[in-house]
């Protein structure tokens, strides 16, 4: 990957830290918000498999734990999986279409991430996990997903993955 | 060549796969390692640190799109703000003098009585500038921490009750264990029935009361407050009202009665323990060994009574119960 490509990944991860810690402000904390390193792990997939996304997911999940209370280590392995599930998805395409790539890595992301948190949870001993109030803030990044692509990915995805 | 990567994309990378796989891995190694509590409480100690950050971004990123968003046109919102505010303060001053002369009275009838009131530290106020309502905790992070005299225990309450307590503090934020958080565990009793229970937090929908003493006495409706029994908490404080859902009792909590935005931090009642307590003047410790021992062996203590006053011999006297005398 280039180093302007680097860059990029960069500023999406402060970004998605960013949108993360706005959506802990008082009145907001409560109502759904989305996980903007969902959006991440879908759309960076595409490029393929990347040492340098892998670690930016690791520093993310890691400021996420700290923000939300979260054991430490639950959302770095939570968005690997999810990162992975997305590579799977994306190194179908083709034969399959990018709308469906992109599908899959969402709705692929949504689950394995309720899931791992769970066993995360479970792996640290953490009290409580609460499966619910993911339930929200999924719904959001997926209706916001189709607005965002477009930020994230390139003109042509096509072009991009040859 | 792309701007992206000279690579073609869908090449097998078995060196990359296997550092993504190992950083996986280790992640759940790093999950393992938290069931110790000394790996814990350096966890811990981190986060203090990390609250102040959060706080920091929040308000950062807040002021980011308040100047972006809504930056314009707010000044006329403002000014009614600030008149509304005004007019409060003048309406709480009456109050606060209203409290400050009962509260003299109280002490004097207390005094009068030879009551032993609960004594209270002081209390600080302060802002919430971010909160967490995600899978793991429901809690807030306020802007008073050590350097304000803030306390791990804190009881935190607003307008409308109690809101929790503080679980961790940094040197100037502290994070606040929402009621409704798993890990909360508050004693609470009914104002009605004098019910004594346990109220649970159920992670932001709630919480309910477990193992009441009475559950038949508990009324619909019902305010319970908390009941001080754990000697962390004040006692008095509004918690909710009782509903019954199901065969369980919860709480519809008085929080969620509105917006918890100022709150006050309220250090617990300040009881000495009997260990620490002054020794009373002109009495020294009781050093008798067959007292001391007394209700784990007791002793045979023989009473002294002249065979003349029982008509019978000495050594038939009964030791006295409870060896006292």
């Amino acid at each position: 990957m280039t180093l302007a490509w680097r860059l990029w990944v960069v500023v999406l991860m402060v970004l998605a830290a960013l949108v993360t810690a706005y959506g802990m402000r008082v009145g907001v904390g409560s109502a759904w918000w989305p996980i903007p390193a969902l959006w991440l792990t879908t759309t960076l997939a595409a490029f393929g498999l990347s040492i340098w996304a892998s670690g930016g997911f690791i520093l993310l999940g890691l400021a996420m734990d700290f923000m939300g209370e979260a054991p430490v280590g639950a959302w770095p392995l939570a968005l690997l999986s999810a990162y992975a599930v997305a590579l799977v998805a994306w190194d179908r395409q083709p034969p399959i279409r990018v709308i469906s790539a992109e599908l899959i890595s969402l709705v692929g992301g949504c689950i394995v991430i309720s899931l791992t948190l769970g066993v995360a949870a479970a792996i640290a001993g953490h009290p409580g996990f609460s499966r619910n109030a993911l339930t929200g803030d999924f719904i959001m990044t997926a209706l916001m997903y189709p607005v965002i692509r477009f930020m994230i990915l390139p003109a042509s995805i096509r072009v991009a993955r040859r | 060549m792309a701007w992206y990567g000279h690579r073609r994309s869908g090449e097998p990378r078995p060196g990359a796969r296997a550092v993504v796989v190992g950083l996986g891995l280790s992640m759940v190694g790093v999950l393992a390692i938290q069931t110790s509590t000394a790996v814990r409480s350096g966890i811990d100690a981190s986060r203090e640190s990390v609250d102040a950050t959060t706080a920091s971004l929040a308000s950062f990123a807040s002021d980011l799109s308040d100047w972006s968003l809504f930056g314009f046109g707010r000044s006329e919102q403002d000014r009614a703000r600030i008149a509304e505010l005004e007019a409060q303060v003048r309406e709480l001053t009456r109050w606060k003098d209203l409290a400050e002369s009962m509260t003299l009275r109280m002490e004097r009838y207390e005094r009068l009585l030879d009551l032993v009131g609960e004594t209270q530290g002081q209390s600080v106020t302060a802002r919430i500038v971010a909160e967490d309502a995600g899978p793991f905790s429901a809690s807030r992070i306020a802007n008073a921490g050590a350097a304000n005299g803030v306390r791990e225990g804190f009881a935190v309450i607003n307008e409308n009750g109690l809101v929790g307590r503080v679980v961790r503090v940094g040197e100037y934020t502290s994070r606040i264990l929402m009621l409704t958080d798993f890990a909360s565990r508050i004693p609470v009793m009914g104002t009605r029935s004098g019910d004594r229970a346990l109220l649970v937090g159920d992670n932001g929908t709630g919480a309910r009361l477990i193992e009441p003493e009475t559950p038949d006495k508990i009324v619909e409706g019902e305010v319970w407050v908390t009941s001080g029994d754990d000697g962390k908490m004040p006692l008095g404080v509004r918690v909710g009202i009782a509903t019954r859902v199901g065969e369980e009792w919860r709480l519809s909590l008085a929080i969620d009665e509105g917006p918890v935005d100022f709150v006050r931090l309220v250090p617990p009642p300040d009881f000495a323990r009997p260990e620490d307590a002054p020794a009373l003047g002109g009495v020294s410790e009781n050093t008798e060994p067959t007292l001391r021992s007394a209700g784990v062996e007791l002793a045979p203590i023989v009473t002294t009574v002249p065979p003349a006053a029982t008509g019978r011999p000495a050594s038939a006297a009964r030791p006295s119960p409870g060896g006292a005398q």
